[in-house]
């Protein structure tokens, strides 16, 4: 299908940022947001790869992450392949750019709202160049208003299915670097990545908040259904209110937090409000009428919050896959039914599996003992356990588990960008070449 | 440039396709420019420091008082001489010379000689093809053959990238020669990672092989070529054993280069500035384009030696690297006696009179002259310094009295080029903000404050308004013998290649050297500076071993992010070079204990910064980078490890004569 393409020369790139430059002049956009930018293969120049630059913006893709995932229904793809924000529609929750692997969508801290590439429908209209195009000092970097996009099998640029409008051309599909007279050392290249668990949690600790009262208030509520006792509709009501209008917090735009459900078609994050909304009220109401079909309808729609949920953390591209982590708020409910309804049998499948998810994820230190021994012994020593308060020390130091690996998924939450596509690639290209070594030398 | 204006804001800024050179897209200096224009930071008012070392604004009425009166008494005491007038390159224009008229009128002033930029190699062509000049920057597509010798185009000229890929997609070998795998290294064929300093031994061996092997043009050297038998005798010391030894780049290699010299025509070599900063480049520089015209590379499309472009230079009565030279002595008020890469030392060497007072514009020497702490120290011994930038930098902060500088768009000039050979109209688009003023109307003020407005107008100086200007510039075009036809109107409508400009360059052969003939023996080299009369290699002044207490050669080549010290303090500039870097060989960081990120201290004996380091795998070991241009205030200044000292020829700065060490 012909639509707008962006077309690039990675032999012609040298990564000189003119482009982007120009995008800022064009779009004066603030110091801390770039529409466009530069990323890099092997910018630390090892000496068995070439030096590729992706200089990318929004690609206008066909079928794009951001649109189904935006929650708001920010998006609109036009007719002629141009993506477009609409930035009055936006509430900024920021999932766009969890979703994008171009890093297109940026979040504007002044306005409370995403921005990206607009794609210079003023300058198309009278017939110009985006900014960029024209700017770009060597001829590398192109557009046509109908053409045929073409991603060679190259690393570091980064592919998730989106189709992205560009067209990527380079003579040789290899990677080498110039001929060099010096045989250069081979040395370890590390781009690993940590950010540190209550760092991760300064940053999101709204939606670790709303998520984690959010499987409370299921778990909370299927106890008292199995038990066969409603919940308390004040406390449960206070609680569910409070976690609501906390999860706002994160929102750029919190009083357009309406929004959020204008997209139930494809965004998971509108389900979830949906689902949870719907769960919320169907409790209160169980609780002051309780009727066992409202009762089982109540518990589907927190079972759905609870995947949807999970399936909001779910990005195609991402470092730790959310299907099979530890901290997935549907196994982190079933375990806590499990061990509050007394399901030894339940618990034990629950406690294993997340055990091992746990010990795959490759965390180590003091907080992965605790962590086992939340999941592991801490549960059997309910059994143990006679007195009341003891059961209760035991239960909240099995929380505190739960609310700390949950933490961990926030830090361990790194989505695909260009950046981590091409350090992805490099060190596995590196590691590869170790292979090579080694077996030479065999 | 072509400039957007809406509602008397500039708001877009584009190449002009009229230039063929550059018309392709702007650099990204050249777009920063909207930002710079109305940068937060930029100066907008005249300021004076007070006793407690701040500044404050101050009206133009009182800071052109004081400047009369505290000049005026440094006049009457120590005499005119007494005022150092220092200007740099950041502004090109034919009004720059009004700022030497004023100084003549004044009575006088000390000035430099000399220049930090392109000497060396300048003089080096001067010697050897007798002009320099070069062919069109779009011949360079119908090369087969390019040789980029210590030149980084990807960075520091990226509008020849477009005609280097061209030619590549035409089928040219492309070779690098360079100790760093630079940019521009990434599309080459074959990267020669020289020991830096060497290449003058690289070159007088390739030619040897090149001779050995019967691979010259005997016809155009008979034809064209001065003094080939001797330069052979002196090309025949070296030897590829020889060779190997100095250079350190593998036989293989240098035989490799010398077989795709002598086999592929035609080839263009593109020097750079940065290899002509060692106390040895100007015989180096010789050597390189001695390549040229032993294989007959020079006077045809495609081929040549790229160095300086200086065609569109036709205001000038006596073209660089002439007019960087000192006179002979004189009766002129101007005093030229300092040596601008040695600015410091001078400064603080000058009697009768010494130097009381500086005036500096369009330069910022405390960050970009060798041997900073002289520098600082030249400067803090004045008695009063008035410094004229947009910006407070490290140069402004020395100063009693900072200016506010026009930018580009704020006053029209005519501009030149030195490498390509337009002549094109700055025009003006917006007037100055704030209190800014041009310098040319600052210096008529100051002409007036000291009586000498009738002698400003006698020598048809410009005074206050832009029509005075475009006069002023309408009578200096006027003046020019050749130009008929170029006025304002004229460049108005565009671009305009310099009258009688060669496309391809010496295709008449003509060479306006003594002998009419290339030279590849100079007798004016050997009398002017003392050098042999061939092109030879001899080793770097300040050579280390690796045994040595700074074993570390560290280079300061030019980013694309900055021209020198400007441009790094606006936000869209910083947000792609935020911090300071010296960049090592893993393999010299290991041995230190250094990894990336780590701060560390890159020092020798002339002073020392504190920087992070980064890792370059594929650079030359032994060698360090840092870009230069930093400022001090962002913890650079890496001009604290230069030393004050002159290249061989052209009185140009030896900046890569600078080896240090580095500690974590």
């Amino acid at each position: 299908m012909s639509r707008v393409v962006f077309t690039l020369d990675l032999d012609r790139c040298t990564g000189c940022s003119a482009c982007a430059v120009a995008c800022r002049n064009e779009n004066e956009t603030g110091p801390d947001i770039d529409w466009r930018t530069i990323t890099t293969f092997n910018s630390m120049r090892l000496p068995e790869f070439g030096v590729l630059h992706f200089a990318l913006s929004c690609n206008h893709c066909e079928n794009p992450s951001c649109q189904p995932g935006c929650p708001a229904a920010a998006y609109t793809i036009d007719p002629d392949g141009v993506v477009t924000l609409n930035v009055d529609h936006c509430i900024g929750c920021q999932y766009c750019s969890w979703v994008c692997p171009y890093e297109a969508p940026q979040f504007n801290m002044s306005l409370g709202t995403m921005e990206k590439c607009t794609l210079c429908p003023d300058r198309r209209g009278q017939g110009r160049d985006p900014a960029c195009v024209t700017s770009c000092p060597v001829g590398a970097l192109g557009f046509e208003e109908l053409g045929e996009p073409e991603i060679p099998a190259l690393p570091g640029f980064p592919d998730t299915g989106t189709r992205p409008g560009i067209r990527i051309s380079k003579r040789s599909l290899t990677v080498d670097a110039p001929g060099m007279t010096i045989a250069h050392s081979r040395h370890q290249i590390s781009t690993s990545e940590t950010t540190p668990v209550l760092e991760g949690l300064r940053a999101e600790w709204p939606l670790w908040l709303f998520t984690s009262v959010a499987t409370c208030m299921v778990v909370w509520f299927a106890v008292a259904l199995i038990e066969g006792v409603s919940v308390l509709v004040v406390p449960f009501a206070a609680v569910g209110f409070a976690a609501m209008l906390i999860s706002a917090f994160h929102l750029g735009k919190p009083k357009r937090m309406y929004r959020a459900v204008f997209n139930f078609k494809t965004s998971w994050i509108s389900r979830e409000i949906i689902f949870f909304s719907a769960f919320f009220l169907l409790a209160c109401v169980h609780g002051l009428w309780p009727h066992v079909t409202v009762g089982k309808m109540t518990l589907v729609c927190g079972l759905l919050a609870l995947f949807s949920i999970d399936m909001v953390y779910s990005v195609r591209g991402q470092d730790v896959p959310m299907f099979g982590h530890s901290a997935m708020t549907l196994l982190s409910a079933s375990f806590l039914i499990a061990l509050l309804t007394h399901s030894a049998l339940l618990l034990v499948i629950f406690g294993l599996f997340r055990t091992a998810t746990y010990l795959s994820r490759g965390r180590r230190g003091p907080w992965m003992l605790f962590r086992i021994i939340g999941l592991v012994i801490l549960p059997a020593l309910l059994w143990v356990v006679d007195s009341t308060s003891g059961q209760a020390v035991v239960i909240v130091l099995i929380a505190i588990a739960e609310l700390r690996d949950r933490a961990e998924l926030y830090a361990e939450l790194r989505f695909l960008t260009p950046g981590r596509q091409v350090d992805r690639d490099l060190v596995v290209a590196n590691r590869g070449l170790d292979i090579l070594v080694n077996n030479k030398s065999q | 440039m072509k400039v957007e204006l809406r509602a008397g804001k500039i708001v877009g800024i584009e190449a002009d396709h009229k230039n063929l050179a550059t018309g392709e897209g702007l650099c990204l200096k050249g777009l920063s420019y909207i930002e710079r224009a109305s940068a937060s930071d930029r100066l907008l008012h005249p300021m004076i420091k007070r006793k407690d070392g701040t500044f404050q604004n101050a009206s133009w009425d009182e800071t052109l008082e004081l400047i009369v009166t505290r000049l005026g008494n440094i006049r009457d005491r120590w005499g005119a001489q007494s005022v150092m007038y220092y200007a740099g390159s950041g502004t090109k224009g034919l009004l720059n010379s009004v700022s030497i008229e004023f100084w003549r009128l004044f009575g006088g002033c000390t000035t430099t000689y000399g220049d930090l930029c392109w000497p060396a190699g300048l003089e080096a062509t001067r010697l050897t093809l007798g002009a320099n000049k070069h062919n069109d920057p779009w011949d360079l597509c119908n090369a087969r053959l390019i040789i980029i010798w210590g030149k980084n185009p990807a960075e520091t000229n990226i509008h020849q990238m477009k005609f280097i890929d061209q030619a590549r997609e035409n089928g040219a070998t492309i070779v690098v020669i360079d100790p760093r795998r630079t940019e521009t290294a990434e599309g080459a064929d074959l990267l020669v990672q020289i020991k830096p300093g060497t290449d003058g031994a690289l070159a007088l061996g390739i030619a040897k092989l090149l001779i050995d092997g019967g691979n010259v043009d005997h016809d155009f050297i008979k034809a064209h070529v001065a003094g080939f038998e001797e330069f052979a005798a002196a090309a025949a010391a070296f030897d590829i054993d020889r060779v190997v030894e100095i250079t350190e780049v593998p036989a293989e290699a240098i035989r490799l280069l010398a077989d795709l010299i002598g086999r592929i025509k035609p080839m263009t070599l593109c020097a750079g500035f940065g290899m002509q900063r060692y106390s040895n480049s100007g015989q180096s520089m010789r050597a390189l384009i001695s390549l040229l015209a032993i294989t007959g590379n020079i006077g045809e499309a495609g081929a040549g030696w790229v160095y300086a472009n200086l065609q569109s230079h036709v205001f000038d009565r006596v073209q660089d690297p002439l007019a960087l030279y000192p006179p002979a002595p004189s009766d002129d008020p101007v005093r030229i006696s300092l040596s601008t890469a040695r600015i410091g030392r001078a400064m603080l060497a000058e009697v009768d009179p010494p130097l009381r007072a500086a005036w500096v514009e369009r330069g910022n020497p405390i960050t970009q002259n060798p041997e900073t702490s002289k520098v600082l120290k030249a400067f803090r011994a004045l008695d009063f310094v008035v410094v004229v930038d947009q910006f407070l930098t490290d140069t402004a902060r020395e100063a009693d009295v900072v200016l506010p500088a026009k930018t580009l768009f704020e006053q029209s000039d005519v501009i030149n080029a030195y490498w390509h050979s337009y002549i094109q109209f700055k025009q003006k688009l917006v007037d100055p903000p704030g209190e800014v003023r041009p310098e040319t109307e600052v210096y008529f003020e100051l002409a007036r404050s000291f009586g000498l407005e009738k002698l400003w107008r006698e020598r048809g100086l410009p005074g206050q308004g832009d029509q005075e200007i475009e006069a002023y510039l309408e009578r200096r075009l006027a003046a020019v013998e050749g130009i008929e036809g170029i006025d304002l109107e004229a460049l108005r409508r565009g671009p305009v290649l310099a009258p009688n400009h060669e496309s391809i360059a010496f295709a008449d052969h003509i060479f306006p050297t003594r002998s009419g003939k290339i030279e590849l023996v100079s007798g004016e080299a050997e009398e002017r500076w003392g050098v042999a009369r061939t092109a030879n290699y001899t080793p770097l002044a300040e050579a280390a071993t690796a045994t040595s207490s700074y074993p570390l050669h560290l280079l300061t080549p030019n980013t694309k992010n900055r021209i020198h010290s400007q441009f790094n303090n606006l936000p869209s500039i910083k947000v792609l070079s935020p911090t300071t870097k010296i960049h090592l060989n893993p393999d010299d960081a290991v041995k230190r204990g250094i990894e990336p990120g780590m701060t560390v201290k890159v020092f020798n004996k002339r002073g020392e910064v504190t920087i992070e380091a980064a890792f370059d795998h594929s650079l030359r070991p032994g060698c360090v980078w840092i870009t230069n241009g930093w400022w001090i205030t962002d913890g650079g200044g890496v001009n604290f490890l230069s030393d004050s000292r002159e290249t061989d020829m052209g009185h140009g700065a030896a900046f890569h004569d600078n080896f240090v060490e580095v500690r974590r």
